[in-house]
Formats: C-alpha cells, structure tokens, sequence
C-alpha cells in the first residue's frame, strides 16, 4: 500500500495523473479547481513533463487534441464555465477517437454562477455537451482518495478505448483535505500506430474528424457505437451500502453520496430500511445493476446537487417499476445529511 | 475520536495555517479526517475561517455543522460562529479584539497582547492554537512544541523562538 499523505482533492489528482503516466497538462485557471492547474505548474516540470498555462480554455482543449494526436497521454481540467468552453475540442477529440483525460470541477451554474460546489452539469458531462453522437466515459470520485485513484487509472481507460475520459469532481471535493494512499499500480502501455509521430519509412497518418459526404461518415459512427456498446459491458462501476435487505434505495454520487450514506445510517437506526447504490461511472450508467436490485424496492430517491438530472437515467433504468422520488440542492447549495434523512423518513 | 473544529478570525491573521497545521498533526492520530476552507469570496474585515473534522467514522460532510471546539480570533467571527457551538463544546476566543460572553465553556485570552509580548503580534494565532490543544489534549505539550518547530523550520531561528513563546502562553494560560 502507498504511503498515507494529506492532500485537498485537486492536489491529489493533479499526483493521480502523473502517476498514471500524463506526459502534458494544458489549463487556463478558474476556481475552484485552481490548486490541481497550480499542482501540476510545480510538479509536471520537476518530472520532466510538460505543463502549459494556455491563454484560454479553448486553447488548452485543443493542446489537449495535438498532445493525444502525437501519442502522448495528455488532460486538461476546468470547471463548468470552462468546461463549457471546452466543448467544441472535446466533441472533436471523440469524432477523431483520441484519448485524453478532461477534470470538471463542477461549480454552481447556469452561465457564471458561483463559485461553490454544485452536480448540475450532469447533462453536459453524460449526454455529450458537444454535437454529435459521441460519449465520454465519466467517473465520478466521492473521496480524496478516489479521487487520486481515478486520475491514475484513467489513461488507461482513455487509451484503451481512444476516447477522451472525464472526471466529474465538485468545488467541495476538490477544496477538501482528507488522507489518502498514494497510487501505486502499473501504467499499462499501448501501441498507438495511427499517431503523429512523423512518417518516415512509412506512408503518413490522419487524424482528423471530417469524413465528407456519406456513407464514410455513418461508418466512423456505427464504429463508435459498437465501442460504446463495448464498454456498457465491459467499464460499468459502482458501489453498494446496506442495500441487500434495503426497501429503499437512494442513488446519489460524489459528495451527495457521501452525504446519503450517513442519512442511511441515520435511517437504519429508526428501523427504516434503507439503502445505497452509488454510481462510479455515469456513462456508461449502471442502469442494469438498479433494476436487478428493485425486487425488494418499495422506492427509489435519487438525492443530487441539481434540479435532477442524474434521476432521468434513474427512472430510465426503473422504468415504473417502483416510484422514484428526488432531492436536490440548487446553485451552490448542499444538502445535509439531516434533510436527506427528513426527506427518507418523509417518503418511508 | 471525535473533534468538529471551527478556526475563524479575518484574513491574514494565520486560520488556515494552524488549520492544516492541525490537520496534519492528526494524521498519524485520527483513522479519518477532513480539512475544508472558505473560499468563497469573504468581505474586508469580515472572516476567513476553516474547518476540521476528526472521527473514528467515515466522514460524511467536512462542514461543521454542531462545532466542538471554536478557534475565533476576531469578533465578526464570534458572532458568526458562536451560535453553532455545541452544549459540550469549548469556544477560545481572542479578548484582545473581541468579547468573550461569560460562560462556563468560553475560555477568553488575550492572544494579541500574549503574541506581542512573545515576540509578535502576528503571532496570536499560535497563541490560542496553544491554548485550544493545551485544553484540549490530543496531544502533549513536548509534540505540539515539535510540530511548531517543524511548521515554521524554514523561518529561521528567531521566527521558530517567537512561535515556541505564542505556544507556551497560550498553553500555559489556563
């Protein structure tokens, strides 16, 4: 096990992802995800790596493009309004299958907002922000620690699928110090024969997202979709607490479910029996693995820090099965455990 | 272990310094435990403050809602925080720039006027940080001297003897 360190979430990713093997960093500063830009100033060129303040989100996106095109493992991080920015590069980086690692630390919105945690870009993150048919493979931590973890395993996944993977943090996870075990796994390494790393000997590659007139185009896109089918077999994560004798299942992830998970045990000790399922990974979605659950389910409450966004997916994976009520803090707003064990005694 | 701490006083006058300092002495100490800031924007004159929490349990929230201990170095943090102590709880608060109201849990101390008189008054956060972990007991007065030391190695000698006398007075003083 790596050693116990204490760092706030967005220092500890910034060292998942150089450990995880991230060659160049390109951000533009926002709060509150500053600390993770400042991290990697520091610590990127003292490992030999390749750090860029860009002179704008747009530019760092598409830094993030030329990085991954020449092979190299590369990310960016922002949050929403920044995130936003970035949409165009990241629509691109998946027509053109590269692979990268993109941070949101999600703050409160529409448009400027605040700069406080929020999970209302939930819809942007999951169902594609940018155009077209594409998905990113999103994780969602819910500690410091996973937090590292996740950054550390996420090139991996990136570059297994060339697709670009985003991690889906908040204001309160990043700014939080908690102790976490430094990652100590192994990088996979891949062949990487389609990137821009000069021709010669050999005819030259193309990476690009433009495939003209039909059919070229409809080709690229089933193959996307054969790959996204692929990874709803393959990549699905997600966690359980006290669900197995559970009546009532709460889905919440990040910080709302660190928050559902004492209002459970709040719950429990009243004799209710309540329930966790945390979603890791929002797409691809743990659809299947609520359904199978919902035999003993007498309701489901999807609790987030949104209007309810996430609870669309959830009652999709339902389907009128059993009734699913939600909870949620708007613009900046948090929940306490005390309202979301209110809330479950309310609908108990 | 259980502590929910609150240190709150304006900017600059060191909170989040003896914040992290103390969430770093209890790593070793406490299975869990969360360091979380303002950062938010704060007013001129208003509060800077951050909040630890130390438990035996998972921790849900790193917010505190029902506060253990209060670390309040001005009075717009007295007013803003107080409230939230909790009926076992133990509030230090610094009587050189606010009024500590006369109950059994509220221990008042000069740490300003305590701080000049060590060496400087910039120093009246590790007056009362003195204080809270001399009342307190998570640990002795030999590791607390050490890990100021350590804190402020990089300052020099002088820096490290006036932070050694804020210690002392602070713990010394109830």
């Amino acid at each position: 096990m790596g050693k116990r360190v204490l760092m706030n979430g967005n220092e500890a990713l910034g060292e998942g992802a150089i450990r995880g093997g991230c060659d160049c960093y390109f951000g533009y500063p926002i709060t509150p995800q500053n600390e993770l830009t400042a991290y990697m100033a520091v610590n990127m060129p003292q490992r030999e790596k390749v750090f860029v303040q860009a002179e704008s989100e747009v530019a760092a996106i598409n830094m993030v493009y030329g990085g991954a095109a020449a092979g190299k493992r590369a990310m960016t991080s922002s949050s929403s309004p920044g995130i936003s920015l970035k949409q165009e590069g990241i629509s691109y980086m998946a027509g053109a299958q590269l692979p990268g690692l993109i941070v949101n630390v999600q703050r409160a919105g529409p448009g400027l907002g605040d700069i406080q945690p929020s999970q209302a870009d939930y819809f942007q993150a999951v169902k594609g922000g940018g155009h077209g048919d594409y998905r990113l493979l999103v994780l969602a931590p819910a500690s410091v620690q996973e937090t590292h973890d996740f950054a550390a395993q996420s090139f991996d996944l990136a570059d297994k699928y060339r697709m670009p993977v985003m991690i889906l943090t908040d204001g309160r996870l990043g700014q939080m110090m908690e102790p976490f075990e430094l990652w100590e796994g192994k990088i996979e390494t891949f062949d990487k024969p389609w990137a821009l790393i000069g021709a010669k000997g050999r005819s030259g590659n193309a990476i690009h997202s433009y495939w003209g007139q039909a059919p070229g185009l409809e080709i690229v896109n089933l193959a996307l979709q054969e790959k996204y089918r692929l990874i709803e077999k393959e990549e699905v994560r997600f966690d359980t607490y006290k669900l197995d004798d559970a009546e009532l299942m709460l889905v919440a992830y990040g910080t709302s479910a660190r928050l559902c998970r004492e209002a459970v045990d709040l719950a429990c000790a009243d004799g209710i029996k309540a329930g966790l399922l945390r979603p890791i990974t929002l797409w691809p979605f743990p659809s299947r693995e609520i359904s199978a659950r919902l035999a003993r389910m007498k309701k489901v409450l999807t609790v987030e820090m949104s209007a309810g966004q996430m609870v669309e997916d959830v009652r999709l994976a339902v389907n009128g099965a059993v009734p699913v009520e939600f909870y949620g803090r708007l613009g900046g707003a948090v929940m306490t455990v005390r309202e979301i064990y209110e809330k479950i005694k309310a609908i108990a | 272990m259980e502590e929910k701490v609150i240190f709150s006083g304006s900017g600059g006058q060191g909170l989040m310094m003896i914040g992290k300092l103390f969430a770093h002495i209890m790593l070793e100490k406490s299975p869990h435990l969360t360091f979380f800031p303002s950062y938010g924007a704060e007013v001129r004159g208003g509060t800077s403050n951050c909040q630890v929490v130390l438990s035996d349990k998972e921790i849900a929230s790193p917010l505190v809602d029902e506060a253990s201990s209060l670390v309040l170095l001005n009075q717009p943090s007295v007013d803003r925080f107080l409230p939230a102590l909790g009926k076992k709880g133990m509030a230090f608060i610094n009587t050189s720039m606010a009024k500590a109201p006369e109950e059994g849990n509220v221990y008042g101390l000069p740490a300003s006027d305590l701080a000049l008189e060590a060496g400087s008054v910039r120093a009246a956060n590790i007056v009362i940080f003195g204080a809270y972990l001399g009342r307190r007991g998570f640990l002795t007065q030999d590791e607390a001297r050490e890990a100021i030391r350590n804190a402020f190695s990089g300052k020099g000698e002088k820096v490290i003897a006036v932070n050694d006398a804020a210690l002392t007075r602070g713990w010394d003083y109830f």
